[in-house]
């Protein structure tokens, strides 16, 4: 008795020396003889949580005190990187400041990564004076840097003169950083030359985006083309290109017409237009400059012109008969008054036989003044035809000049695929920068759009959400001011589509255990994830329950490191007596995101359910089942209870003679 | 200061008592305590480190390196999980008996290099080895188990090693508890030296074997681990160096409280590692 007592006693004493031991360390007074007086210092670190291996890295650090007080001189401490999995040193060295006079110091370490991999390490760095201590850690991982590739570029071999064509590739990032900033330029030489950019979103490590670009208004002139897809990103501050892919492709002649009706876009931008000083007092107030038209559809036009002159006119329009297949006029002998307006209605309506392609047509005007005196003058008008396409979306545009040509109104047609919508695509138009003055001349209407410079053109973004297969959305414009709206001809147009960007395979839920709650309990759901990425992560856990349910904690953010596996608990504190109720459960980080429903069931309590209680029993029979109870644990650990190796007077005797026999042999 | 590196020759008479394991878990815990350790398997008869670090299937062994085919430092290799450098056993190599000078040759020669510790693993037996080959050696770890034969095996051993004047230390091995073996108390007293050390019989280390990671690696609090920290906890005194760790040396705290009043179970270890160093 006595020396439990004692025992107890000295393991009060003990335990009150330990506890005291922690603020002995802390203190910022040490007693040892004299009194040394050492200001109160704190550090702090900052490293990124993703490095790229370079053969050296550098980290920030800040001493800094907690009060009043500047930084002692010569403060030494060390800085050492330890691999996170073995905790093995792999790098180590003495670092100091001195704080001369200033209550705060930052500085830096540069060290070697020539032990270390692509894997994920703490570093730690620990300042101490005399007896006071004080440390930091931060965990990063090394990884490669970010690697685009363009995968999979996929051009036709040969296009119709006047198609549009499609460019389709896959962007992957193969590297072990993320990369931001990508901007995808298209090349394409040839007869004709066009330069293009497009910004994309940022891709996670092992993450790649489908696209799909549609180029209208290139493939005006006949002839062979290279197209070359470079892309340009950031990863961990580092500004790289991809490899560059090229492809070549044929634009063929498919037209079934002799001179004049080829010549695409450049031949009719360099002829087309109305021009108001053409005929002598004759004003051309509404002039087609280009029009587009599908196979086997009529699309309407008007020519409005205005007598100036002071005595009547008399007009007269002709066409090419080799034209008339497929463009009529409503009249073709005007009379004019002066000061009096006319329009004349412009039918086109190419049919199923006629080839597609852009069709410059010349219509021939003249005017017989009541003078006697008589003028010509021939104004061509733009066609192109096309055939609505099965898979990609098309862009057809009408052009209108008004007022002498210096207002330009334009309609943009965007038209789905017979067998396919359009969903999050963006229409890109490049129209000429001589085109307006500036950008604020332009305006547009009916989608969402962004106008911007690029290398000297205007670079117009519209946003379409969603556009059913078969359907056509319009979008219009006007440029005030035009300074040479012939040029609008020479516009290209591209839709590019982004396909949902592939969940890149980090998140991998290994486990979600949802108990059956009883209704007078409180449950938890408890999901284990394992996280495969490269780079440490944070990640956020949301679960929303039903309305009738309350968590204690709906959302969880964690940083988490390669390879690690997160369990979460989510608490439920509130819930009904009984029923089914599912859980949402959202995991998300970069690049990736899961969903999962998890029922969860909830049950009465139910008292009388026989072997939850014994209380029904009689006491004495409560007894005898708990002495039966021990008797049985006991019979399991009857042979563990003094099992273990007992000591041997005789067995250690004779291990000591047979050393003292050892011992006599030699 | 570090005065060279310490040589340590873990040995027993008998084979099969578990030396590998312990050369390569306690290679394993001075390197996590940041010492620079070189584990040689000198075992000629039968190299087996490679199999407990991954590395049985190298080209170069130590017995290229004692025949003088290779350079000890190029078949040396980094284990980089634990930062321990290697000296390996060919599996092909000749098992051939090296002789006293070439081992002594070799040990010198590894000496010369900044470690901190080296740890041989040697074959199992004492071989007509001279005084001088064996004094290169600062230490030799005894390996038993607890029961007769081996024990008696490791009396014989440590008494051709006191005729050499060779220090020794006992680590007994393959602690089962179990009625039948031979106790902590009778080895001690039949033992002439220091027993610093007393490992469980834990299914971690076939484990350990068969993930090719040391077990010292693979969980350093259960107590097989406890207990390989707590016997290389006092060699920070033998080369000058003391690098701290909290790792298995903490125990629970009724232990630390019984430790600190001197009536802790762990009490007999201790004291024969206070007397050790």
């Amino acid at each position: 008795m006595m020396r439990e007592l004692k025992l107890l006693t000295l393991a009060a004493i003990a335990t009150l020396i330990m506890l005291a031991q922690p603020y002995a360390g802390n203190s910022a007074v040490q007693v040892n003889g004299s009194v040394t007086v050492i200001c109160p210092f704190n550090v702090y670190m900052t490293l990124p949580s993703t490095y790229p291996r370079l053969p050296s890295l550098t980290a920030n650090y800040t001493v800094y005190t907690t009060q009043s007080c500047p930084v002692e001189n010569n403060l030494a401490g060390t800085f050492t990187v330890r691999n996170q999995t073995s905790n093995a040193i792999v790098y180590q060295e003495p670092v100091s400041v001195s704080g001369n006079g200033n209550s705060r110091v930052n500085s830096a370490v540069t060290f070697s990564t020539s032990n270390m991999f692509n894997l994920t390490y703490v570093a730690y760095l620990a300042f101490s004076l005399s007896r006071y201590n004080q440390s930091t850690s931060n965990t990063f991982a090394l990884v490669n840097y970010a690697n685009v590739m363009i995968q999979g570029f996929r051009v036709p071999q040969s296009v119709n003169q006047g198609d549009a064509i499609t460019y389709a590739f896959t962007l992957h990032n193969v590297g072990q950083a993320a990369s931001s900033a990508i901007s995808l330029s298209l090349a394409i030489s040839g007869p004709q030359s066009f330069n293009f950019a497009y910004g994309f979103p940022a891709l996670s490590p092992g993450q790649s985006s489908n696209l799909s670009i549609t180029l209208s208004n290139v493939t005006g002139t006949v002839g062979t083309y290279s197209v070359k897809a470079v892309a340009s990103y950031n990863s961990l501050g580092l500004s790289a290109n991809s490899i560059p892919v090229t492809a070549a492709y044929s634009v063929v002649s498919q037209q079934n017409f002799p001179s004049g009706g080829g010549g695409g876009g450049s031949t009719g931008g360099g002829a087309g237009g109305g021009s108001g000083s053409a005929l002598p007092q004759v004003s051309f107030t509404y002039m087609p400059l280009s029009v587009a038209g599908q196979q086997g559809q009529i699309v309407q036009s008007q020519i409005s012109l205005m007598n100036t002159g002071s005595l009547p006119q008399q007009i007269n329009l002709n066409v090419s008969s080799i034209y008339s297949k497929f463009l009529g006029l409503s009249a073709y002998n005007l009379n004019l008054l002066p000061n009096q307006s006319t329009t004349v209605q412009v039918y086109f309506k190419p049919n199923l036989t006629l080839s597609t392609g852009v069709y410059t047509v010349p219509v021939q005007i003249s005017a017989a003044y009541q003078d006697g005196q008589k003028a010509n003058s021939t104004q061509y008008l733009t066609f192109s035809i096309y055939k609505q396409n099965n898979t990609v979306p098309t862009v057809a545009t009408q052009i209108y000049l008004t007022n002498s040509t210096k207002l330009a109104n334009g309609v943009i047609s965007i038209i789905a695929p017979k067998n396919a919508s359009i969903n999050n695509a963006t229409l890109v138009q490049w129209i000429p920068g001589s085109v307006a003055m500036n950008a604020s001349d332009l305006n547009f209407y009916g989608l969402p759009t962004n106008i911007t410079v690029v290398n000297g053109s205007y670079k117009v973004s519209s946003y379409i959400g969603n556009l059913p297969r078969n359907q056509t959305l319009y979008e219009y414009y006007s440029i005030r001011g035009s300074v040479n709206p012939q040029l609008l001809l020479r516009s290209q147009y591209s839709i590019y589509t982004l396909s949902a960007t592939q969940a890149q395979d980090v998140l991998k839920v290994a486990d979600i255990s949802a108990p059956t709650i009883v209704s007078n309990a409180i449950g938890t759901i408890t999901v284990s994830m394992l996280y495969t990425g490269t780079s440490a992560q944070p990640i956020s856990f949301t679960m929303l329950p039903p309305p009738q349910i309350t968590l204690a904690n709906y959302t969880q953010n964690v940083t988490a490191l390669p390879n690690e596996l997160l369990v979460r608990q989510f608490r439920i504190i509130k819930h009904p007596d009984n029923g089914t109720y599912l859980f949402q459960l959202y995991i998300k980080t970069e690049g990736a995101n899961l969903s999962y429903g998890i029922p969860v069931v909830i049950t009465p309590n139910n008292p009388q359910a026989p072997g939850t209680d014994l209380s029904f029993l009689p006491t004495y029979l409560r007894i005898i089942i708990f002495i039966a109870l021990v008797i049985v644990i006991l019979w399991l650990l009857r042979g563990r209870i003094g099992r273990g190796p007992k000591y041997s007077p005789e067995r250690a005797g004779r291990l000591i003679r047979i050393r003292e026999q050892i011992n006599r042999g030699d | 200061m570090n005065n060279g590196p310490y040589a340590i020759r873990v040995s027993s008479q008998k084979g099969g008592v578990g030396k590998t394991t312990i050369a390569v878990n306690l290679a394993t815990a001075l390197s996590l305590l940041n010492y620079k350790v070189l584990l040689v398997d000198a075992d000629h008869t039968n190299p087996s480190i490679g199999f407990h670090l991954g590395f049985d299937q190298v080209n170069k062994g130590f017995m290229d390196v004692i025949g003088k085919k290779s350079s000890a430092k190029s078949v040396i290799i980094t284990h980089a999980p634990t930062g321990l450098h290697v000296l390996p056993g060919r599996i092909g190599a000749t098992t051939k008996v090296p002789t006293p000078r070439a081992m002594q040759d070799i040990i010198f020669a590894l000496k010369k290099e900044n470690y901190d510790f080296i740890v041989f693993d040697t074959a199992p037996g004492f071989f007509p080895e001279p005084a001088s080959y064996m004094k290169s050696y600062n230490e030799a770890i005894i390996i038993t188990t607890p029961e007769m034969s081996s024990c008696t095996s490791a009396i014989r051993l440590a008494h051709k090693y006191d005729k050499v004047g060779i220090k020794h230390s006992l680590i007994v091995n393959r602690i089962k508890n179990r009625g039948y073996e031979v106790s902590l108390r009778e080895i001690e007293e039949s033992y002439n030296g220091v027993m610093t050390g007393t490992l469980p019989d834990d299914d971690i280390v076939p484990l350990s074997i068969s993930e090719r990671i040391p077990a010292y690696l693979i969980n350093q609090n259960n107590k097989f681990s406890r207990q390989v920290a707590k016997a290389v906890s006092r060699y920070g005194a033998k080369v000058g160096i003391n690098y701290t760790t909290n790792i298995g040396g903490g125990g629970s705290f009724i232990d630390r409280l019984l430790a600190m009043l001197g009536l802790g179970r762990r009490n007999r270890i201790s004291q024969s590692l206070k007397e050790s160093v």
